[in-house]
């Protein structure tokens, strides 16, 4: 994948916390919530203006809840702000070179009304019930995943007192061996959480500022 | 050169709470807890100096629950030695005596894990504070670390906001924190750091909640229950409800007055009942914390000595009466309207006073917290209300500490505290080795 693409889906899912939902051509289409959010790339070497707000009003033709295009910087003398803001379309500027802080939205989308009035209410119950069906499926899963859960840990302190009388006895080397290497694994599993905390690469990057 | 493995064993954090001191190294997956109290060893008998070391005796100071409880029999006169430090996160400047306490917890905190490693070169210590926590008690807090290096070894000490610490803790870079504490209630937006502009705090809290469950007692009958603050605050736990809306709830509670009817055991023979004529009143134990702005609540306020007005802390309002959606309105207003949306993307509920549970069957009427606040932005911006998500945290207790060690792992080491940014770390021996 183009890596310019990948840093606004990485932005557009890390920093603004979307979910990626996956591509349609050039557009990329995320989920806000419940809304749909499509970003349009058009990463090219060389911008033609009159291409640059053809594929801006293409944007205007989707079933969007809020629509972005993303460009290089050299994009950016084509860019009449007006146009995008009045459009209330989003513009996503990137900049690979400078990694995922080379993300950078200059406008940000309005949010749309969706045509609903395509929609007949036959596809409208259609999706209803199946937004329905997902909502309970999840909720079944859910109940199931905490049953689950309180079994195991009956079973587990059921077990655990049944061995209580066997730890009267030495435990076996083994077992200690487990144990720390259990401990030490807990201890990794906490460390490498610490290290992924998006937090530390902004703070990280605090040093980087302060230096220049 | 301090690296990134040597953070990971050897950052140490402490939330300094209101009511209890959180604090322990990072490689702790939960934090050790005290009261953040001490006793002062004063009017001590001669027959009881004598059993008490001489270091303990000389320092005339002990914290942590267990020794207290050793000497608090010792003290003859216990309101005025039990010192707790701490009042809405907020040492006074003048106060000696809270000082004194802090530094004896500080110290107690960081003596429970000695160290002999040859290659320690002493703890990077991130403590978390109060929001509204003036200049004056980050100075006074990194004094005692200074002195305190003499005996324990400290490389560097660094402060964060609690808000802050929560929202790292949640891994939260876009949010707005309420946290909801005993004596007040912060509402800090966050976008990559703490938009300090946009700080709003309420002058109530838990406390509130329990002053008018004290008030209803007192109406049923239980006037000498109601002067216990531990009992009052087990029935205000067991008791009290959030209503979806105040109204609707009384005015169903009082139709039908069996549903609400519950019974509180204190002990084997103690037992408080909200009979069928004051089950309603359980609606307003939960209410006054996010809106008192009601009728039935400002009768029970003015016939009762609670007072829910205005105060001032440095230079930041404390709002008496103000709602909780408001609040946060007025937070979000203060932040660039280019960020606004991204930081009420979601909203984070933090602390005790924001812990409620929905009795089973009741779910018509009361509500947690996350869905009161839902209800309350949906009431007040329906628009605002439909783009945000509500959350609470999954840790109550222990978030704010995790988020300072993970602040204290990440900050660079590179940062020296700067007094306006409120950022970077006190090389506690003055210059960096």
């Amino acid at each position: 994948m183009n890596f310019a693409k990948l840093l606004v889906i990485r932005y557009f899912t890390e920093t603004l916390g979307m979910k990626y939902a996956g591509e349609d051509g050039d557009v990329l289409w995320f989920e806000d919530g419940l809304n749909k959010v499509a970003v349009k790339v058009y990463l090219d070497e060389v911008y033609e203006e009159a291409e640059l707000y053809k594929r801006a009003g293409a944007l205007l033709g989707l079933s969007a809840a809020k629509v972005y295009l993303a460009v290089l910087p050299d994009a950016v003398p084509f860019i009449d702000t007006r146009y995008f803001k009045g459009q209330g379309v989003g513009l996503v500027v990137v900049d690979p070179s400078r990694g995922l802080e080379g993300v950078d939205v200059k406008i940000f989308a309005k949010p749309r009304q969706i045509h609903a009035a395509a929609a007949n209410a036959g596809r409208l119950a259609e999706t209803l019930r199946a937004d329905l069906q997902s909502y309970i499926d999840e909720q079944m899963k859910r109940v199931e995943s905490s049953l689950y859960e309180r079994l195991k840990r009956y079973v587990d302190q059921r077990l655990e007192e049944l061995r209580r009388p066997a730890a009267a006895m030495p435990p076996p080397q083994p077992q200690t061996a487990s144990r720390a290497e259990a401990r030490q694994e807990a201890a990794q599993d906490r460390a490498s959480s610490i290290v992924q905390n998006e937090w530390v690469r902004i703070l990280r990057s605090k040093a980087g500022v302060q230096g220049a | 050169m301090i690296a990134d493995a040597y953070r990971l064993k050897y950052t140490f954090g402490i939330d300094y709470g209101t009511s209890y001191t959180k604090y322990g190294p990072i490689t702790l997956s939960e934090p050790r807890v005290v009261h953040t109290r001490g006793l002062f060893l004063r009017d001590l008998p001669e027959s009881v100096k004598m059993r008490i070391p001489s270091e303990v005796l000389s320092r005339g100071i002990v914290v942590g629950d267990e020794e207290v409880r050793n000497y608090l029999s010792s003290v003859r006169d216990v309101q005025r030695n039990l010192k707790y430090p701490l009042r809405d996160g907020i040492a006074r400047k003048d106060d000696d005596d809270a000082w004194k306490v802090l530094r004896e917890l500080t110290r107690y905190s960081l003596a429970q894990f000695p160290v002999s490693d040859p290659d320690f070169n002493g703890w990077l210590v991130s403590s978390a504070l109060s929001a509204l926590a003036p200049d004056y008690m980050y100075k006074a807090l990194f004094d005692i670390f200074t002195e305190l290096a003499g005996e324990i070894k400290i490389y560097a000490v660094t402060v964060v906001p609690q808000p802050l610490a929560v929202a790292i803790a949640e891994n939260a870079v876009n949010c707005i924190i309420i946290e909801g504490g005993h004596g007040n209630i912060q509402i800090a937006p966050i976008s990559f750091a703490l938009i300090r502009e946009g700080l709003v705090a309420l002058n109530r809290g838990g406390a509130e909640a329990n002053a008018i469950t004290r008030e209803i007692l007192k109406d049923m009958g239980y006037s000498d229950i109601a002067r216990e603050e531990y009992a009052v605050e087990i029935i205000k736990r067991a008791a009290g409800l959030v209503p979806r809306n105040l109204k609707d709830a009384i005015r169903v509670a009082k139709s039908n007055p069996e549903r609400f009817v519950t019974k509180v055991k204190l002990s084997p023979v103690v037992e408080v009942e909200f009979t069928k004529e004051y089950a309603w009143a359980r609606f307003m134990i939960g209410e006054i914390i996010f809106n008192p702005n009601h009728e039935e609540i400002k009768s029970y306020i003015d016939q009762s000595r609670i007072r829910i007005e205005n105060a001032v802390i440095g230079d930041i309002t404390l709002y008496g009466e103000m709602d909780l959606a408001s609040a946060v309105i007025t937070s979000l207003r203060s932040v660039s309207v280019e960020i606004q949306e991204r930081v009420a993307s979601q909203i984070i509920l933090s602390g005790g006073a924001l812990s409620w549970r929905v009795p089973s069957g009741l779910e018509d009427v009361a509500v947690d917290s996350v869905t009161k606040v839902k209800v309350m932005l949906d009431e007040r911006n329906p628009e605002l209300a439909s783009r945000t998500g509500v959350r609470i945290v999954s840790e109550p207790q222990h978030s704010a500490w995790r988020g300072a060690v993970i602040y204290g792992y990440a900050l660079p080491l590179s940062l020296e505290w700067s007094d306006s940014a409120k950022e970077g770390w006190y090389f506690v021996h003055g210059s960096r080795t």
